[in-house]
């Protein structure tokens, strides 16, 4: 890491990079015609390739978003990204032959540990491809599903064609669009019925490159009575050049299945992050997203659920953290279709050093869902002067019967708190932390205990020397 | 610590744990405490009494170093080290503990978790083990007639005043104070939270210096104060034993007031 | 402000959160777009003391031609629209420093005709206070109001409205208020006339004050019924409500968005927004988008809002005393559209408003 990035973004823990070693990396730029050698790169059928194609058209024609912070969505370059970039021979099943380069970052990220204690499986991206995976034998057994989104197209051809934008189409938006056009990598999960898979299965996302764009799209389908736990973590070196993330994640919830989908996103604050995230909830189905935002630059996201189904339930736990130069715009879309569907959105955010966060969301009930019931809490924390916090709910109600109510509030944390704290012995940053930590403990006890806790840590390294 | 006092004070037989002298006060430009003295030993257990209004709380708060209370004129001494050093949590760290009248909700801290980490930070020197923690836990859970559940509840969040008082105590009893002050813990309080807080007291006051804040007898018939004071509109107007107490219960404060004497 | 200028600007996106829900196509009386009608009529303005005794000193109420001096932000397209329907013709209702009225004002607005237009300055000079009820009433077929208000320092401007324009009106509402330093305003506008009504209320706090607005909506028919309010908090230690409850029966819209914004440095603001629907039927829609930006730490902000059906609880209860489903409902829709007053400092204004509603809901169940 240069030493200008080092001063540009402070002591980002996973800002180390290693040796890029290209096989394959495109030129910079986008074009129909490096739509078509991505495609072509990876031996798609041709309706996958007339997809991507459409998709890269209606990219380029459809505008920028004029809202969220638009001023940084237009400082994007489209034309200095790496739009491909290929570091290994295939994704591997077997650690040992992942490339020892790659092997050493994903192990200092912590991962093959990780596998063995306690996931059921693993997926792990390197840049545009995925460079490993693997799945428990048992899971395996019962059926389960667990491949990169690119051998799911060759094995499961059938399956991806009748669902692949069928929940976020890729005209939905301009970032859909692209994420259609140059899509690679990505998981794709499918758990058979009635099966619940005790340990969650986790996808690792890593940008080594320098202006490098990561394009991943997953597809979950949970069958009828099944059940998962699926996590995504995002790490990126800090570079003082802009790199893009933009996914595509597509979850299906067939009746009485629950998939519950976590993420932390700790990219390093040179990543644009823009990300769609939609699932589908059938009949007396349960689609949760657990939702934190750590890292990136700008990060604009608004993990959606559509309630088709009489009984299902919508769950959204957010938690945004904005520090120096980072814009957090995220929030929720809940579409109530039908009677008796229920949703419960709790945001909630941190601004500190200039930085601000943004809720943005959308409940809409439609005529014919009778008696569901909607509650949106948001709570935002300043810690000081110069950063910022807002809130853009909006409540569409067109049914009667049907409850819904929102709260928000904006504060700072309270002088006395501290005081309390810090008459038990704790620095006033300590004192900081834990009320930070308190604040965001809501998101964090709905992970993994080794994710909490690692989150935690996370967070208290941010406060330190955050007090003046 | 600079303060050339403080080896003199510390190389005293029976040193004062709190010393404060002639301490004035004022919050937001109105002099809350007009010349205050005070000086408090080990094994000591002092009641300060008195009307709402009177000063009290203030002087727990400023010897707990709460930053909306400015100093004027006086110095308070703690085992010979000048207060005006240290801050709020090298008081904590230094052996103080308050039992505030109104403690903070800190939602989604675990008191479990809380516990630990004030005991980290401040018995630095006897630090226990997580194993010595639990078992000190069991017993002062024990005494204060708290549940194991109360640990996995946010620090007095959604607490009732008796459960955030019990907290208090249970916090101060595993911290091991060297002056405890205990601002208004009776009030709220049922006669069996009441004797429980006592029983939390009385344990440690052989090891500790302790300041008992209330305007009522109540809670001294159950904890037995070596010294009384009685504090009326930022002084000290009378000093006593245990029968000042009696004489307050009895007869209030109005024969006490300066105007009457 | 000239025609040619509203001729210039863009027709209004409905990605502006201010347009979200009511296009400009919709509220444009002819549909040709870029064209302001010649034919409006001023509507008929008059005062009075609400006792009926005669108009005390230090208030006068005169028809003037504007210099074009208005603190309305011109390129919004409706504004623009209003001022340029109005051609300059203004009302100025001026109340003289340190002048305190003791009993209320009544101010009538009368639209009729075709299309009606108005346009009214209110300015509250220093240390007065003053309690004005303001009736909108008439026929017209489509009815613009342009009102703009100054308060000055250290004074009290209490406001009743009552807008109970025909059921078939369209009304187009825009205004503008400079709330001085150390005062206080409260605005109570009880909503019940028009088919289509969309207002647009933006008002910006000195320091130390106060401005508070109610507004209850009553919602039948195909009423569509949509406020939007924007507040700024430039400057700090001041303190602004907004609370809006909106019923909404048949096939009514209720649409509630505001905008509050408490700028950098604003330390000690207060704000807070509260958007309720109480929805009646099956047909009927409620929409709520309360925005919050905070750029200063030290402040208290917090919003909410709430749709909910009538509650089975309550109806119970007041049937077991007797009342049927329908008295019932009255009197639950009643109470929940006069609470949008409870926070009202003057009791004369809720007092005036509940017997206004009263009358009107009365009346409906006559029909």
């Amino acid at each position: 890491m240069s030493q200008d990035a080092r001063d540009a973004v402070g002591d980002y823990r996973y800002g180390f990079h290693d040796p890029e070693n290209a096989t394959i990396r495109f030129d910079f730029g986008l074009s129909e015609q490096v739509v078509r050698d991505i495609s072509e790169l990876k031996n798609e059928p041709q309706w996958m390739t007339d997809i991507r194609v459409k998709a890269f058209k209606h990219f380029i024609s459809r505008p920028m978003p004029d809202w969220g912070n638009s001023e940084m969505l237009n400082s994007i370059d489209f034309e200095k990204v790496c739009y491909y970039l290929k570091s290994s021979k295939g994704s591997e099943t077997d650690w040992d032959e992942v490339p020892e380069d790659i092997k050493n970052t994903f192990e200092r990220l912590g991962i093959p540990d990780a596998e063995q204690k306690w996931l059921g499986g693993v997926t792990a991206q390197y840049e545009s491809e995925v460079v490993y995976h693997s799945i428990r034998e048992d899971l395996e057994e019962q059926g389960v599903v667990f491949l990169d989104m690119d051998s799911g197209l060759r094995e499961y051809e059938d399956v991806v064609k009748e669902y692949f934008g069928s929940v976020v189409p890729y005209s939905d938006n301009k970032f859909s669009a692209l994420n259609t056009a140059v899509w690679s990598g990505g998981s794709f999960l499918i758990i058979p019925e009635g099966v619940h898979v005790e340990m969650p299965v986790q996808a690792y996302f890593r940008i080594n490159a320098k202006n490098m764009g990561q394009f991943e799209r997953t597809l979950i389908i949970a069958r009828p009575g099944s059940s998962v736990h699926y996590i995504e973590g995002c790490t990126a070196p800090t570079y003082s050049t802009d790199s893009l993330h933009s996914a595509v994640v597509e979850l299906i919830a067939e009746e009485g299945s629950h998939i519950r989908y976590s993420t932390v996103q700790n990219w390093s604050t040179n990543v644009y992050n823009l990300v769609t995230k939609r699932g589908v909830a059938y009949r007396n189905s349960t689609i949760e997203w657990v939702d934190g935002n750590i890292g990136s630059r700008l990060t604009m996201k608004y993990p959606a659920v559509i309630l088709k189904e009489e009984g299902a339930h919508a769950e959204v736990i957010s938690v945004a953290y904005s520090g120096e130069g980072q814009h957090q715009d995220a929030g929720s879309k809940v579409h109530h279709l039908a009677p008796n569907t229920t949703s419960r959105i709790l945001a909630k955010s941190i601004s500190k050093n200039g930085g601000r966060s943004s809720y943005r969301g959308l409940v809409k009930v439609s005529p014919k869902a009778h008696n569901c019931k909607v509650s949106v809490v948001c709570d935002a924390l300043l810690l000081d002067e110069d950063s910022r916090s807002d809130t853009y709910p909006t409540m569409e109600v067109s049914n009667q019967s049907c409850v819904v109510e929102h709260e928000a509030s904006v504060s700072k944390v309270s002088g006395e708190q501290l005081f309390y704290l810090m008459s038990r012995g704790h620095t006033e940053e300590q004192a900081m932390g834990m009320i930070i930590n308190g604040f965001f403990e809501p998101f964090t006890k709905e992970l993994p205990l080794e994710y909490a806790s690692e989150l935690n840590k996370l967070l208290e390294m941010e406060m330190e020397g955050s007090i003046g | 610590m600079k303060g050339i006092l403080a080896p003199h004070l510390e190389n005293m037989p029976t040193s004062c744990v709190l010393s404060i002298s002639d301490l004035h006060v004022s919050v937001e430009g109105t002099t809350v405490i007009k010349g205050l003295s005070l000086e408090i030993k080990k094994g000591e257990v002092h009641a300060l009494m008195g009307r709402n209004g009177a000063g009290k709380s203030t002087l727990a708060n400023v010897l707990m170093g709460h930053p909306s209370y400015e100093i004027t004129q006086g110095n308070i001494h703690f085992n010979g080290i000048p207060l005006d050093e240290l801050e709020v949590f090298e008081r904590a760290r230094a052996g103080m503990f308050l039992s505030f009248q109104y403690p903070q909700a800190i939602p989604g801290v675990q008191v479990g978790t809380f516990l630990r980490k004030s005991v980290q930070a401040v018995r630095k020197e006897d630090c226990p083990t997580n194993r010595e923690l639990r078992d000190e836990m069991k017993v002062a859970m024990k005494i204060l007639g708290v549940e194991n559940s109360f640990l996995g509840r946010y620090v007095n969040d959604g607490f009732s005043g008796g459960e955030k008082k019990r907290l208090e105590i249970l916090q101060m009893l595993l911290l091991k104070p060297k002056l405890a002050m205990l601002d208004e813990t009776d009030s709220g309080l049922d006669i069996d939270a009441l004797r429980m807080v006592a029983d939390g007291i009385n344990s440690i006051s052989d090891d500790a210096a302790c300041l008992v804040i209330t305007h009522y007898q109540r809670l001294l018939d159950h904890v037995k104060p070596s010294h009384v004071h009685v504090m009326i509109d930022g002084r000290i107007v009378k000093e006593g034993g245990p029968e000042l107490a009696i004489q307050v219960e009895d007869k209030g404060y109005d024969w006490l007031e300066p105007t009457n004497a | 402000m000239s025609k040619s200028f509203y001729e210039t600007l863009e027709i209004p996106s409905q990605a502006i959160h201010a347009w979200k829900y009511t296009p400009w196509k919709k509220l444009h009386p002819t549909g040709k777009l870029n064209e302001v009608p010649d034919d409006f009529l001023e509507a008929e303005v008059t005062i009075s003391m609400m006792n009926g005794s005669e108009l005390e000193s230090g208030i006068s109420l005169t028809k003037t031609v504007s210099n074009g001096n208005s603190s309305f932000q011109h390129d919004d397209k409706a504004v623009a629209f209003l001022l340029a329907a109005c051609d300059g013709s203004t009302w100025k209702l001026d109340i003289e420093e340190n002048t305190i009225i003791t009993s209320p004002i009544h101010v009538s607005i009368r639209a009729s005709g075709h299309l009606a237009i108005s346009h009214i300055q209110v300015e509250v000079g220093n240390n007065s206070d003053v309690e004005i009820m303001w009736s909108l009433s008439g026929e017209a077929g489509w009815f613009g109001l342009l009102r703009e208000g100054t308060t000055g320092h250290g004074s009290h401007y209490h406001e009743g409205m009552e807008q109970a324009l025909s059921p078939f009106s369209t009304i187009l509402r825009a205004e503008s208020w400079n709330i001085g330093r150390d005062s206080t305003t409260t605005s109570s506008l009880l909503s019940l006339g028009g088919e289509l009504v969309r207002s647009d209320l933006r008002g910006s706090l000195s320091k130390g004050a106060t401005y508070k607005q109610f507004i209850a909506s009553n919602g039948k028919g195909s009423r569509k019924d949509n406020h939007h309010l924007q507040l700024t908090h430039p400057v700090g230690n001041n303190q602004s409500e907004l609370i809006i409850h909106s019923s909404c029966d048949d096939k009514s819209r209720a649409i509630s968005t505001g905008k509050l914004t408490i700028a950098k440095g604003a330390d000690g603001s207060d704000a807070s927004q509260i958007f309720k629907n109480l929805l009646l039927s099956e047909k009927a829609r409620a929409d709520s988008i309360p925005e919050l930006e905070v750029l200063a730490d030290d402040v208290s902000a917090a919003h909410g809002a709430a749709s909910a059906p009538l509650d089975a609880n309550q109806m119970f209860y007041l049937m077991s005393r007797g009342l049927d489903a329908e008295e019932s409902e009255g009197l639950i829709v009643n109470g929940f559209l006069v609470a949008a007053f409870k926070n009202s400092p003057r009791d004369s204004i809720s007092d005036w408003l509940k017997g206004r509603l009263t009358i009107h809901l009365d009346c409906n169940l006559l029909e």
